[in-house]
């Protein structure tokens, strides 16, 4: 395959890599540069590097399995044949244009599935902090919290597992690093047994908050809509703010409850919007309960069976489901 | 196509229900049903499950009661399993009765067989099995809460305070406390489920019970992924506050012979804190005499935890094995129902229970001890008093 390639290929490459294109590497220079851990520039290395020959040498097994930092000149010279030759990036040396493409601190995506979050970056969790005194970064800021807060939940069980119950008052503390999971306890101390928590987790430090919504949620449809009638009140007392951040769309095995798929509101009705591209991104708002049949919809607006729905292609689904109620208006539905 | 094989396939493990599966089959055996006793014509139509081979020819060895349980629990959910009567069918088209639904949701929660194996044996379709046992674990959750609550008269809990003393000696003890897990099987490539994953490297839910010398359940908790630790669990639930608050295990104290004074309390392993009301073992080595006396005999008491528990998962098996990919909203309401079961068993007396195995190990997979450091100093005085007490007393 190499031995195929043209010189102007290797020139190229050479040339995009910061190495001197030409017939006569300076190899010695070459390889006292990158021991340094430095790219090599036009201005520190005068000649070419190798042959074509050589490269063919090169085994591919050799420059894949090749440890980034050898101290030997032999391993040094793999390195340097691996940074030219393997294009797979095997090699970890931090050549100031591959590691352009990295942020040195990513920003956290606010986009994420209910459960897990990526990690947000320290900088931004120290900024925060300042703020709640709720938020940390690794094991440091963890310590930290151990030696300060002293909740009435604090529990430190052999190091290990770590867990903060935190009031309403607290809720503007960054939970973007911590994945959230919503689960379900059963607690027979409780006049109301059952209970939905929040809980979040970042490596073994915990947070359970309670659920607000105060339908509950494991009802059957019946249930659902005498509660929907009962509960369509509560949800003017609840924040919009705080609705974005909770209510997103859970995951596939909660879809699959009866009406868990059915567009909620007028938002989620538009077909423009990309709601059904689950999971992940749930919709900005939805009522805890499915809409009573006495309440009157746009009839236009199709009732779309997700679980036909390609994610890739949303709006084509919807149109294909517009299409098709016409048709088939019985199939569309989801109970 | 794979989201709607998904959909099926997760709904059937969540014995959620499966939507256009009612089918209409040609009916395969005949209708006999008209005469005689329920369960004469009910085994008829059971396949595999009574063979001969098995040994199990008869009702209590199906389903893990007696029949007169059987009839309690039938009166228990009669009103809810009865509303619909011809909602749910036989393959031959036979509707299910009250009894033949109660009898799959038990067969379901007891034999912690696969839906389509329980569906298989009864001539059901498995998604008929799924929603069957949901609607039972609805309808006993309303109806059969009141078998499982912390006692409510002096009676009561003078009479399970005279039972832990016959054990082992310990005065004014009133339950004991034990942890269990509940494990699932999940799919690991899925990140939601990290929440899942406990030190032991399995996916599992937590269990917590205060159990009484009758191994009934007083009180329990469930819900918890199964990483957070025992002390964790007691402590977020709503006991503990009412035992911080004084307004439980506040009744009456009991004088000691050297005059002290002991309050109610409940009695548990390393894993929990030792607390003015949780009384734990003497940690560590070296331990004097009247120490290690008293840990022999805190064991043996709070044995009956570890009983029950095993016990619990003994007779519902489908939270005794690894449950595959169950609802994690639904899976602390079986839970729930199964515990409802093991009470009524025992409130009822029912003479199966006698003959099953006692096992003392609930969480065979567990065999990390967790330990708390947390310990009231009023707490250990009050351990040390009751130490000094047990071991005076004659030995058992």
């Amino acid at each position: 395959m190499i031995s195929a390639s043209s010189s102007n290929w290797l020139d190229r490459l050479r040339s995009s890599r910061g190495f001197p294109t030409g017939e006569e590497p300076d190899l010695d220079r070459i390889l006292s540069s990158s021991s340094s851990g430095s790219a090599p520039t036009a201005d520190s290395v005068n000649n070419s590097v190798s042959t074509q020959s050589q490269a063919v040498a090169i085994p591919v097994r050799l420059r894949r399995d090749k440890p980034a930092e050898c101290g030997t000149s032999s391993g040094e010279f793999a390195g340097v044949l691996c940074d030219l030759f393997n294009m797979g990036g095997e090699c970890s040396r931090s050549f100031s244009k591959k590691s352009s493409r990295k942020q040195a601190n990513p920003r956290f995506c606010g986009a994420s599935s209910e459960s897990e979050l990526p990690s947000s970056s320290d900088d931004l969790r120290r900024e925060k902090s300042d703020n709640g005194g709720f938020v940390s970064s690794g094991d440091t800021s963890l310590n930290e919290r151990r030696d300060n807060t002293n909740t009435n939940n604090n529990t430190n069980n052999n190091g290990k597992v770590r867990v903060d119950d935190f009031d309403e008052g607290e809720e503007d503390v960054d939970l973007k690093a911590y994945s959230r999971s919503e689960v379900t306890i059963i607690d027979t101390s409780f006049e109301e047994w059952k209970s939905d928590k929040w809980v979040f987790r970042k490596n073994d430090e915990w947070k359970i908050k309670e659920k607000k919504s105060k339908c509950k949620s494991r009802v059957s449809a019946g249930k659902k809509r005498k509660l929907l009638v009962t509960n369509l009140g509560d949800n003017s007392k609840l924040d919009d703010d705080q609705l974005k951040k909770k209510m997103k769309m859970k995951e596939a095995d909660n879809l699959l409850q009866p009406n868990k798929g059915q567009p909620q509101n007028d938002k989620e009705r538009r077909p423009t919007q990309k709601r059904v591209d689950f999971p992940g991104k749930g919709p900005q708002r939805r009522f805890p309960c499915p809409r009573p049949p006495e309440k009157s919809r746009n009839e236009s607006s199709p009732v779309i069976l997700l679980k036909s729905i390609p994610s890739s292609n949303i709006n084509a689904a919807m149109k294909v489901g517009k299409s098709f109620q016409k048709k088939h208006p019985k199939q569309m539905k989801i109970v | 196509m794979f989201l709607v094989d998904f959909r099926v396939w997760v709904s059937i493990d969540s014995m959620g229900p499966v939507r256009g599966s009612k089918k209409k089959r040609k009916r395969d055996f005949s209708e006999n049903e008209e005469s005689g006793d329920w369960w004469v014509d009910f085994s008829k139509g059971i396949n595999g499950v009574l063979s001969p081979s098995k040994g199990l020819d008869k009702f209590e060895l199906v389903f893990k009661i007696s029949r007169k349980t059987f009839n309690y629990i039938c009166s228990l959910v009669k009103e809810d399993m009865s509303a619909r009567p011809g909602h749910f069918s036989f393959s031959n088209g036979k509707p299910l009765s009250l009894n033949d639904q109660v009898a799959v949701a038990l067969r379901r929660l007891s034999s912690g067989d696969s839906l389509i194996i329980v569906g298989e044996s009864f001539g059901l379709h498995h998604s008929t099995v799924s929603q069957v046992t949901w609607r039972f674990v609805e309808s006993m959750e309303k109806r059969g809460l009141h078998h499982l609550q912390w006692p409510s008269s002096d009676e009561e809990m003078t009479d399970i305070k005279s039972k832990f003393e016959k054990i082992r000696g310990f005065p004014n003890c009133c339950g004991a406390i034990d942890t269990t897990h509940i494990t699932m099987c999940l799919p690991l490539a899925d990140p939601a489920n990290k929440v899942w994953f406990d030190r032991e490297k399995n996916h599992s839910m937590l269990l917590q019970a205060i159990v009484d010398p009758d191994m009934r359940l007083r009180d329990i908790v469930t819900g918890w992924p199964g990483k957070l630790s025992d002390s964790i669990v007691l402590k977020s639930s709503n006991f503990f506050k009412l035992c911080d608050n004084g307004k439980r295990l506040n009744g009456k104290t009991v004088h000691l012979s050297e005059g002290s004074e002991i309050r109610e309390y409940i009695i548990g392993d390393l894993g929990f804190p030792l607390l003015p009301w949780l009384v734990t073992p003497y940690r560590g080595k070296g331990l004097s005499e009247i120490q290690s006396e008293f840990n022999k005999r805190h064991f043996a008491t709070r044995m009956v935890a570890r009983r029950a528990l095993s016990r619990l998962k003994e007779m519902w098996k489908i939270i005794h094995g690894t449950m595959w990919r169950p609802d994690k909203h639904r899976l602390p309401r079986i839970i729930l129902v199964c515990c409802l079961l093991h009470n009524i068993v025992i409130d009822l007396e029912d003479d199966v229970q006698d003959e099953i195995s006692l096992s003392h190990c609930h969480d065979e997979n567990y065999r990390q001890q967790q330990t708390c450091e947390s310990a009231d100093l009023t707490a250990s005085d009050m351990r040390e008093k009751l130490s000094l007490y047990v071991s005076r007393s004659s030995p058992q």
